[in-house]
């Protein structure tokens, strides 16, 4: 079945910041897989461990022992411009902040990473920023500047950036922290339509439990373990096959 | 519009510095450049208010006022040429000006043939002042330089090494860096320059078009025994041995090079801080992997506009301020390669401050978007 063959795995992953006695342990020896078209949620109290173990799994810290293993490559084995490659072809970020250019629209922030990124002509990058646009609603808005849209508007130009490459990745850090539910969840319907229309894994870090009936499954990490994982929904990725 | 322009023109208050500074440094070095060859432009007023195409002197003469005696008979090498329509003689040597009250002066004697179409006589002398100068003896002189050469105008009556000479007449606007400038006949000068009846200093000449002027002087450099210029680089030589004798050359370069520095300090800071306030936006970029080379041409492209935007401003500025320098009386010459010189430098001064402010792409981590 498409779910059993893993896309991303990570075995006995372990990450300490500090040295001496100030060293502090933020992931011991955590292994785990994640499916193409998988919604994960990763939670746990803060300091547990979570934001460091997603940016080891994504490629942006190396962990000091263990293997992150993501479409068949050790992306902890690949040189810092390989990973930069992989990343920019199989992976999507979105952060808690925002952080989009304040100078730039909606539009030329998506566009700006197809035309940085791959290299791809200005009306193919238009084109397909307005196409990534209209499916987050946000059309309408495409001219505007961050400072002219709402929080909610702002994290789903985030989403668009992110998700404009249509990579087989998706990370995200408190996708929703800065958002009232309302808009929250529209955001989180998002990434889990993004989890099953595009068979891409999203792993989303995240606080707030009124998102666990939206994954597919939860992991628990605490004090840099994973204690648990609820698998609330694998029978209807059984049935969506 | 790029997306490096268009960051550049949202937060156009933060880049201002960049820009003023940028301006600064073209207005700096146009300025000064353009001050000091306007200065300069006064050793060459023998070559620059004549009307010869082609100047021949003593081998590897360095200025105008530094001419060596030749033979006369150069002159027939010069008229064997058939693109020379006419040539004549030319003396021009430095003088000890005797002062009626005492006391000596250096000057700087000029004897030219005084006709109508005398190529060595300075425009400035009027048919009436060259029919007074035929007389033996007789002397012009500039009206600005007679404090210095303790004489009060027409009718006085002094000496040159030595020999009694009489001022006939004076001239406007010819004063001079080393010595006053006087002028007279070549017969006057002759024996007050020292010169025997078959030396002279230079041999001008004109050539049947004036765009001959080179193939001429390259013909009759083949001499080892003297040197020949067009008129425009004997100019330009004549102001540059000038420029480089005084040292001068070395304060404008040290002003100059302490403008550059400035101006690069503050644009390298602005284009800096910029960056600094964009870091999280760039560490996006980079988690996408966005490769890191894309955004230092950002930064570089930044820096690119910044320099133009700062010359653009620069150069109105200067002609203004030229114009006003030249009310006040001091000469600013800008010819064209000088203000583009000015723009070039600064704007290479504007592209290294870019690549200074590299080091803060150093500073995006993506990780720290993580918490």
């Amino acid at each position: 079945m498409w779910y059993d063959r893993a896309s991303l795995w990570g075995r006995r992953l372990t990450r300490a910041f500090g040295a001496g006695d100030t060293r502090t342990i933020a992931l011991e020896n955590v292994s785990l897989e994640i499916f193409p078209g998988e919604f994960v949620l990763l939670m746990g109290p803060s300091g547990s461990g979570k934001s460091t173990l997603l940016a080891v799994l994504s490629g942006l810290l190396r962990p000091d022992s263990g293997q992150v293993t993501s479409l068949g490559h050790g992306i902890w084995q690949m040189s810092d411009r390989e990973r930069e490659a992989f990343r920019l072809r199989h992976c999507g970020f979105i952060f808690q902040g925002y952080n989009l250019f304040p100078a730039l629209t909606a539009r030329q922030q998506l566009e700006m990473v197809l035309r940085w990124g791959e290299a791809i002509n200005g009306r193919d990058a238009r084109r397909r920023a307005n196409e990534m646009l209209g499916m987050l609603g946000m059309w309408k808005k495409a001219d505007l500047r961050p400072a002219q849209l709402s929080g909610g508007e702002k994290q789903r130009v985030a989403i668009g950036r992110a998700l404009i490459k249509e990579p087989d990745f998706c990370f995200a850090d408190e996708p929703t922290s800065a958002l009232d539910w309302a808009h929250g969840e529209q955001v989180i319907e998002l990434l889990r339509n993004v989890a099953r229309e595009r068979s891409a894994a999203v792993l989303v870090v995240a606080h707030d439990a009124r998102i666990v009936p939206y994954a597919d499954r939860v992991l628990h990490l605490d004090d840099g373990h994973l204690v648990e994982q609820e698998r609330a929904r694998r029978a209807e990725l059984w049935s969506v096959s | 519009m790029s997306y490096p322009l268009a960051m550049l023109w949202h937060d156009r208050q933060r880049y201002v510095p960049g820009v003023l500074a940028v301006g600064f440094s073209a207005l700096l070095i146009a300025l000064q450049c353009g001050l000091l060859l306007g200065l300069f432009s006064i050793t060459s007023i023998p070559v620059d208010h004549t009307g010869a195409d082609i100047w021949v002197g003593a081998p590897e003469v360095l200025s105008v006022d530094l001419g060596q005696r030749i033979p006369d008979s150069f002159l027939l090498r010069v008229l064997d040429n058939p693109n020379v329509q006419a040539a004549e003689l030319y003396s021009q040597g430095f003088a000890y000006w005797g002062k009626p009250s005492g006391g000596s002066e250096l000057c700087i004697l000029i004897g030219s043939r005084l006709e109508s179409n005398s190529m060595g006589a300075i425009e400035e002398l009027t048919p009436e002042l060259r029919e007074r100068l035929t007389e033996p003896g007789s002397i012009v002189v500039d009206a600005g330089e007679l404090d210095r050469l303790g004489i009060k105008g027409v009718g006085d009556v002094a000496e040159i090494t030595g020999r009694r000479v009489r001022v006939v007449g004076l001239v406007h606007g010819l004063k001079s860096l080393a010595g006053p400038y006087v002028f007279c006949s070549l017969g006057t000068a002759q024996p007050l320059l020292h010169l025997l009846p078959d030396q002279t200093t230079y041999v001008l000449a004109r050539c049947r078009r004036p765009e001959l002027a080179g193939t001429v002087v390259q013909r009759l450099q083949h001499y080892p025994d003297m040197s020949a210029f067009t008129q425009n680089d004997f100019s330009l030589r004549t102001r540059l041995h000038w420029l480089l004798k005084t040292k001068a050359g070395v304060a404008l370069g040290c002003a100059a090079a302490l403008g550059l520095l400035v101006g690069a300090v503050v644009t390298s800071q602005t284009l800096y801080a910029a960056t600094v306030a964009s870091l999280r936006e760039y560490a996006v970029l980079q988690a996408l992997g966005i490769p890191r080379w894309r955004m230092a041409a950002a930064v570089l492209s930044q820096s690119f506009w910044v320099g133009v935007i700062g010359v653009a401003l620069a150069l109105p500025a200067v002609y203004l301020m030229s114009h006003g320098a030249d009310s006040l009386g001091a000469k600013v010459l800008l010819p064209f390669w000088l203000t583009s010189s000015a723009a070039a430098i600064t704007m290479i001064m504007a592209m290294t401050s870019g690549l200074a402010a590299l080091r803060s792409l150093r500073l995006v981590e993506p990780a720290m978007l993580l918490r």
